[in-house]
């Protein structure tokens, strides 16, 4: 009788911290923080080119229409152009002393345009990448190689799960969507603490390329 | 004569107690000890339900409150069936060590000093390892033939965690498909030299918990075959390239929903 009752009782306590998140409750989330930037005169316009690229992900989900002057950019464009980066070469995108800041752009651009000769180094990196998120967790992508902002900090970890979504896509790679999945929910309990504009942007980048992946993956 | 020690996660695991059960049993073996991990302890808990979350509780219900009565409802192959046919006489490893005399040893951790020190007392030729976290080398190193687990997955492809759940959300039930492996450890996960494998043919409506439950009956039979075949030195363990499979991780339940549907359509196609 105890044991039962007990048992209904961890029962109820499992679904109540069952703390998955659902595809309309982050489309709600997206959806609620997007038209507080879209008011004219909302955000700088320093931002311009980064919120176009999140409207252009989210005309991709078909949760906002087309937008005048905005096409559809099936493939993001990187932010920057990493050509001449010997990261790889060194085997310094991070390393004992922390996440090198840049490291998650820099392996979507490698991903990317990878060839043949660094596909391995890549491979190795983006593995080494995704257990150190997966066995640490929410401690994970905390230390970085150089002392950067708390803002720098989490367009970082924005970076990588935005590099997860994309590497899902691209090698049609569960995992790496299983990954991102588990970040953003992690950042979606610090969201709130959120300061700047850009930090919201960004975040919100990561969670459409998260829903892009999981629209396109995780069907039958 | 094969010496044998075997390490659990609990007192009460049914795999352990039929595994040990059977061994206890077996020509030319004898089971020299028993390790058991203590089970009320709150680092390891914190790092559980970071890991699982609500999952965690799950299975504390279903290894604390409900035991051997979680099997009562089901009719395929399960452990509680297979306690039943082999009418497994005892509730918990510590009684069975002292009914027969065996060295019997409870600790926070697996890899401590005191684990490690009725291993080198015991100087066992395997370890039958059922359960219980990572081990570390000062463990591994101890037996002469290994430390022998057993893997709910096709090994080498399938290294890590929910990996039955994974094989079907890849889409490979038919290809690779659902059992188990029986491999030595070494420090990596699931890493080390395959002995055997053995993979079952789900059929349609069955779920990931029937066919969690059907591969433990067959963890069990490789684990004993296993032991057999290595005191008749019949087995030669094969390296494992990493290269032939991937390691994965806790499934998220977005991920394990697709898993579920990917599952029943493989068993509905090609039933």
């Amino acid at each position: 009788m105890f044991k039962n009752l007990l048992g209904e009782a961890l029962e109820r306590l499992a679904a109540r911290l069952d703390r998955s998140v659902k595809e309309d409750e982050i489309r709600a989330y997206v959806m609620e923080r997007y038209a507080r930037l879209n008011r004219p005169g909302a955000v700088d316009a320093s931002l311009d080119r980064e919120i176009t690229e999140l409207e252009n992900r989210l005309m991709q989900l078909n949760w906002i229409g087309q937008t005048a002057n905005r096409t559809i950019s099936e493939q993001p464009q990187n932010r920057h152009d990493w050509q001449g980066y010997n990261w790889l070469a060194e085997g310094n995108c991070f390393g004992k002393n922390g996440l090198e800041p840049g490291c998650g752009q820099f392996l979507d651009w490698m991903d990317e345009n990878a060839d043949t000769g660094s596909r391995r180094e890549t491979d190795e990196l983006l593995e080494k990448l995704m257990r150190q998120v997966e066995v640490k967790r929410e401690k994970a992508l905390r230390k970085f190689a150089r002392e950067i902002s708390a803002e720098q900090q989490w367009m970082e970890r924005c970076d990588i799960s935005i590099l997860f979504s994309r590497t899902a896509r691209r090698r049609k790679d569960l995992r790496f969507l299983n990954t991102a999945l588990k970040m953003n929910e992690w950042y979606l309990r610090e969201a709130g603490k959120l300061r700047t504009d850009h930090c919201t942007v960004r975040f919100l980048t990561a969670l459409a390329e998260q829903e892009i992946s999981a629209r396109e993956l995780l069907v039958c | 004569m094969l010496k044998v020690a075997l390490l659990a996660p609990i007192h009460n695991s049914l795999y352990a107690r039929l595994t040990l059960d059977a061994l206890a049993r077996m020509e030319d073996v004898e089971v020299s000890a028993i390790v058991v991990r203590n089970h009320l302890n709150w680092q390891r808990f914190k790092s559980e339900f970071a890991r699982d979350g609500a999952r965690l509780i799950g299975k504390i219900r279903q290894k604390y409150l409900l035991g051997d009565r979680r099997f009562s409802a089901s009719n395929h192959d399960n452990l509680g069936k297979l306690a039943q046919e082999r009418q497994l006489s005892f509730n918990s490893l510590k009684e069975f060590a002292r009914q027969k005399e065996i060295a019997y040893r409870v600790v926070g951790d697996l890899n401590e000093p005191r684990c490690e020190a009725l291993l080198r007392e015991t100087a066992p030729d395997a370890v039958v390892f059922t359960g219980g976290g990572l081990l570390r080398g000062n463990i591994l190193k101890i037996p002469k033939i290994g430390v022998l687990n057993c893997h709910t997955g096709i090994l080498p492809q399938y290294r890590g965690m929910d990996v039955v759940e994974w094989t079907a959300a890849e889409g490979k039930a038919a290809t690779v498909g659902f059992g188990a492996t029986l491999h030595l450890m070494d420090t990596g996960v699931d890493s080390g030299p395959i002995l055997l494998r053995k993979t079952i043919n789900p059929q349609p409506g069955e779920d990931f918990n029937i066919i969690r439950e059907r591969l433990e009956v067959v963890m069990v039979e490789l684990m004993l075959a296993g032991i057999r075949k290595l005191r008749d030195g019949e087995l030669q363990p094969q390296p494992q390239n990493a290269a032939d499979g991937r390691q994965y991780y806790v499934m998220h339940p977005r991920v394990k929903q697709f898993a579920a549907r990917m599952l029943e359509l493989q068993l509905n196609t090609h039933k």
